[in-house]
């Protein structure tokens, strides 16, 4: 079983970033690994294989090839998670907290239980509070010992600057979208459904699961249903957050990806009034868009894009979702 | 040994080694020198521009017994000891993981004994701004008189974090960003003592990316050596630092200028499908735009300050495109820069920009439009304002006028009396012809919009006409009842109240109905000498019974029928 984890994430990442792991494996070989690297890139580019991939090139026993075995006991513990000398950050609900810093600052400090090398990983980054992220700033500019600290995160820009300052910074490049829609194709997802699904996420297994599931279908339905009745100035479109869009959405996370729908359809508008259909991601709502948007300025449609864009903003401000959806709602129609 | 990172491995050990801080170091190498060192110090400025740095070198400075012009020797025990960190006298504490009272007691606790083995005891408090309120506290009076032969030094990114009972009692010390050039330089510096080739163009790059941090500019060095086999080229440093190369952003200027918006998405979409790094762009944009602002007034300076990036492409672009477009751009660029620190989606937000900047010519009409429309505004105002002070001053020369035959405040009263007479008058010749062509449809027609009318008012004046109602009308106008005297005068006054009214009636109803403005205790009389005076009753029902009659037949319909068996309906 571990053995086929292993196989599988070892192909992907190294499928995934070609680029960063010939990279990689020079420094590695080369004993000029820094002491501390922010990885930056959407989800699903590989930033967590490619730090544990680093990991076990630093620990792997039966190091062939250039590249981590996978299989020696060292290998097996850092994709299990449970390599003593191998520290995961990830956050204790919705931030990193300065506790967890300060376990990791006072594990660090003492020298590794089974040899020197000691790696640690924060994954999501951007959401230590402002106290973790500065108490990690002296150590991580003159760390003790042997120690190589991995950041992740989705948006660098909400790293303090005084941490990007002391990482290296390795920008993960999206996947290309051919290439992904490819797989999801080979993988009997339909290709108007793959076409969306790659706007909303860049990674596989995550677009598979959507792919199957009955709520994100809907909510994709309703969601056209909804935008199409605002774009025409129809108020019902008021009635159908409250009636349609709301009941769909129970969880922080899917409000997101409704948001990030309406963003998508907004989008497309644009993109179909200025010819670029072919990156539109609702390409089985093409005609229908095509018809819709006659009748609106291009101001409007940028407008309304501006708009549509907020809706996160404010979700991540911890605004009511249905509130702001009506809000938006109210404005569009006005508009 | 692990391989260490190139600003670990080049933190400058000397006053001379640090970058573009001249000042700075001059000052304390002076203040060295003549022994008039300060207690305490704050290093204040952005990331990577040497406050640590400073801090140590400082230390090693005053303490060194072979100083040489304020400059440490690096070769003496002390100085070894304290670059490698060893020296017990020289106390460096990360504030951010020790902000509370508790560390701060300690270093008071401390800070009594003399040194061991150097001759000052320097605590170096990096982070200053993490301390808590209560730390900060603790620390004055330590800060303030320190006991002999120690030395506060304090670093932070955050000054504006640090009480100013603090900074009183320090002296502060801003650090500059570090420009392109004299990082450019430092650079140089390091690669040819680490005999390392490099592209020159490759170097602007990374020094532009770094923003004035050096320890960013070594940290992206660093990589791009590593990308590249011990060499520096151009191709990497694009890679590292996410940047685009600058025909793309011409070709991208170049695009939006002449508003080829499908052009300019296309490039869009090129740059993000190289993985590029959007907000850097952003910053590139806004660089490019603000260097062709300079160029277009000041050539020479843009020759200097950009490390030489000018070909014939900035040429024509600059003398293409106007200085308004590209204050428009930088200010829709600073827009979207402040918009995608939160998103996820940078790209649409790219996206958006593009189709905003290509669209500048009609973006150019509205502000004209709106320009217009308030110098209009303005021209209105400026003309109400004449009219009122011209009005004043003939107030004014009356008064005078007065003045001089009789005592002012006997002409005042009766003055005010007239007015408020005037406007308590009726002008029954402009009532009489409503009520002659009154008509039931009308009144009821403007009953039925009365609520709307009103909510399209502003709220000062639907306070004024929340009070009233209209209580008859014919087909060109409408008598309106206040039921306070002082409103009807202010109503039938208030020209803009007027307006908007007719306004919105000419909205609703496409007629605009002249208004006459009547209060409710005069309306009944008002009726009842019209009716006596025309002496028919034709127009009778066009005009609202008075509530004193409607209550009396009421109330005696009670009487008979009850309260409860009888129904009021008007016809």
């Amino acid at each position: 079983m571990t053995e086929m984890v292993t196989e599988t994430s070892n192909i992907t990442i190294q499928e995934l970033q070609p680029a960063l792991i010939e990279h990689f494996k020079k420094l590695t070989t080369m004993n000029q690994l820094a002491h501390a690297y922010l990885f930056a890139g959407q989800e699903g580019v590989g930033k967590i294989e490619l730090s544990q991939w680093i990991a076990m090139r630093l620990f792997c026993t039966a190091d062939e090839d250039l590249k981590p075995c996978g299989v020696c006991a060292e290998c097996r513990r850092i994709l299990s998670g449970n390599h003593p000398d191998v520290v995961v950050v990830k956050p204790d609900g919705q931030s990193i907290k300065v506790d967890q810093i300060r376990f990791l600052k006072s594990e660090f400090s003492k020298s590794g239980v089974e040899g020197n090398q000691k790696v640690f990983i924060i994954e999501k980054a951007e959401s230590m509070t402002a106290s973790a992220a500065n108490s990690l700033l002296k150590f991580l500019e003159e760390p003790v010992g042997t120690v190589t600290a991995f950041l992740l995160t989705e948006n660098k820009n909400q790293i303090l600057p005084t941490i990007q300052s002391r990482c290296q910074l390795v920008n993960f490049a999206a996947l290309s979208q051919d290439k992904l829609i490819q797989s999801l194709l080979n993988k009997g997802v339909l290709k108007d459904q793959a076409n969306l699904l790659v706007h909303v996420t860049e990674s596989i297994s995550r677009a598979e699961e959507l792919s199957q599931d009955e709520n994100f279908i809907e909510m994709t339905k309703q969601v056209w249903n909804w935008f199409n009745k605002l774009l025409k100035n129809d108020t019902e479109s008021f009635i159908l957050v409250q009636t349609k869009l709301v009941p769909l959405v129970k969880e922080k996370n899917q409000q997101l990806l409704m948001a990030d729908l309406i963003i998508l359809l907004a989008r497309d508008c644009l993109l179909v009034r200025y010819n670029r259909k072919e990156q539109i991601s609702f390409s089985d709502r093409l005609a229908e868009i095509d018809k819709v948007i006659q009748l609106i300025s291009d101001e409007k449609l940028v407008e309304i894009l501006d708009n549509c864009l907020q809706i996160k903003n404010l979700l991540q401000t911890n605004i009511a979702f249905q509130s702001v959806l009506e809000s938006t709602t109210l404005k569009l129609i006005d508009l | 040994m692990s391989y260490q990172a190139l600003y670990r491995v080049w933190r400058p050990q000397k006053f001379s080694d640090l970058v573009g801080q001249d000042m700075i170091t001059r000052t304390l190498k002076n203040a060295i020198m003549t022994h008039q060192t300060s207690h305490a110090y704050i290093f204040n400025g952005p990331r990577g521009t040497g406050k640590t740095s400073a801090a140590k070198i400082f230390a090693k400075a005053v303490n060194c017994h072979f100083q040489e012009n304020g400059e440490p020797c690096n070769k003496c025990e002390t100085c070894v000891a304290i670059t490698n960190g060893q020296l017990n006298d020289v106390i460096e504490i990360d504030a951010a993981s020790n902000n509370g009272v508790e560390e701060i007691r300690d270093i008071r606790d401390k800070v009594k004994y003399a040194p061991t083995q150097a001759d000052f005891k320097i605590y170096i408090i990096d982070e200053v701004h993490m301390l808590s309120t209560g730390a900060f506290n603790a620390l004055l009076k330590t800060l303030e008189e320190p006991p002999e032969n120690v030395i506060f030094i304090l670093a932070t990114t955050e000054p504006h974090k640090i009480p100013a009972t603090i900074i009183s009692r320090t002296q502060k010390f801003d650090f500059k960003r570090i420009t392109p050039a004299d990082s450019y330089a430092r650079m140089v510096y390091i690669l040819t003592e680490k005999e390392i080739e490099y592209e020159e163009p490759a170097l602007k790059v990374v020094a532009k990316a770094a923003e004035g941090g050096m320890r960013d500019a070594l940290s992206i060095l660093d990589q791009v050596i590593s990308f590249g086999d011990n060499k520096v080229t151009l191709d990497n440093a694009l890679l590292v630092t996410g940047s685009v190369t600058q025909d793309k952003i011409q070709t991208y200027v170049t695009e939006v200028s002449q508003k080829e918006t499908t052009q300019a998405l296309e490039t869009i979409q090129e740059i993000i499908d190289e993985g590029k790094d959007s907000t850097r762009l952003i910053e590139d944009l806004i660089a490019y735009g603000r260097d062709l602002l300079l160029y277009q007034q000041a050539p020479a300076l843009i020759n200097q300050l950009e490390l030489g990036m000018v070909d014939d492409t900035f040429k024509t672009l600059s003398q293409t495109i106007s200085a308004e477009f590209l204050y428009q751009m930088i200010n829709i660029l600073n827009e979207v820069q402040q918009q995608m620190r939160f998103t996820t989606h940078p790209d649409v937000y790219l996206e958006v920009l593009t189709i905003r900047l290509s669209q500048f010519s009609t973006i150019e009409v509205v502000s004209d439009n709106s320009q217009s429309g308030l110098n209009q505004e303005a021209a209105k105002q400026i003309n109400d304002l004449t009219k009122t002070v011209e009005t004043l001053k003939k107030q004014l020369l009356n008064l005078n006028k007065h003045d001089n035959q009789h005592q002012t405040v006997s002409v005042a009263k009766p003055k005010k009396n007239v007015t408020t007479q005037k406007k308590a008058t009726l002008n029954l010749s402009q009532i009489y012809p409503i009520l002659d062509n009154a008509t039931k449809e009308s009144l009821v027609q403007l009953k039925q919009v009365w609520p709307e009318l009103l909510q399209q008012l502003s709220v000062t004046q639907r306070a004024i006409m929340q009070a009233s109602e209209p209580v008859a009308a014919s087909p060109d106008s409408v008598l309106v009842s206040f039921n306070y005297d002082f409103l009807a005068a202010k109503a039938s006054g208030d020209t803009e109240l007027l307006d908007a009214l007719g306004n919105g009636l000419d909205r609703l109803l496409h007629n605009t109905p002249k208004l006459v403005c009547i209060t409710a205790e005069q309306w009944p009389e008002v009726r009842k000498s019209y009716i006596e005076q025309n002496g028919h009753e034709g127009n009778e029902t066009t005009i609202e019974p008075v509530p004193e009659v409607v209550e009396q037949v009421v109330s005696k319909a009670e009487e008979i029928f009850g309260t409860e068996n009888i129904e009021i309906k008007q016809d």
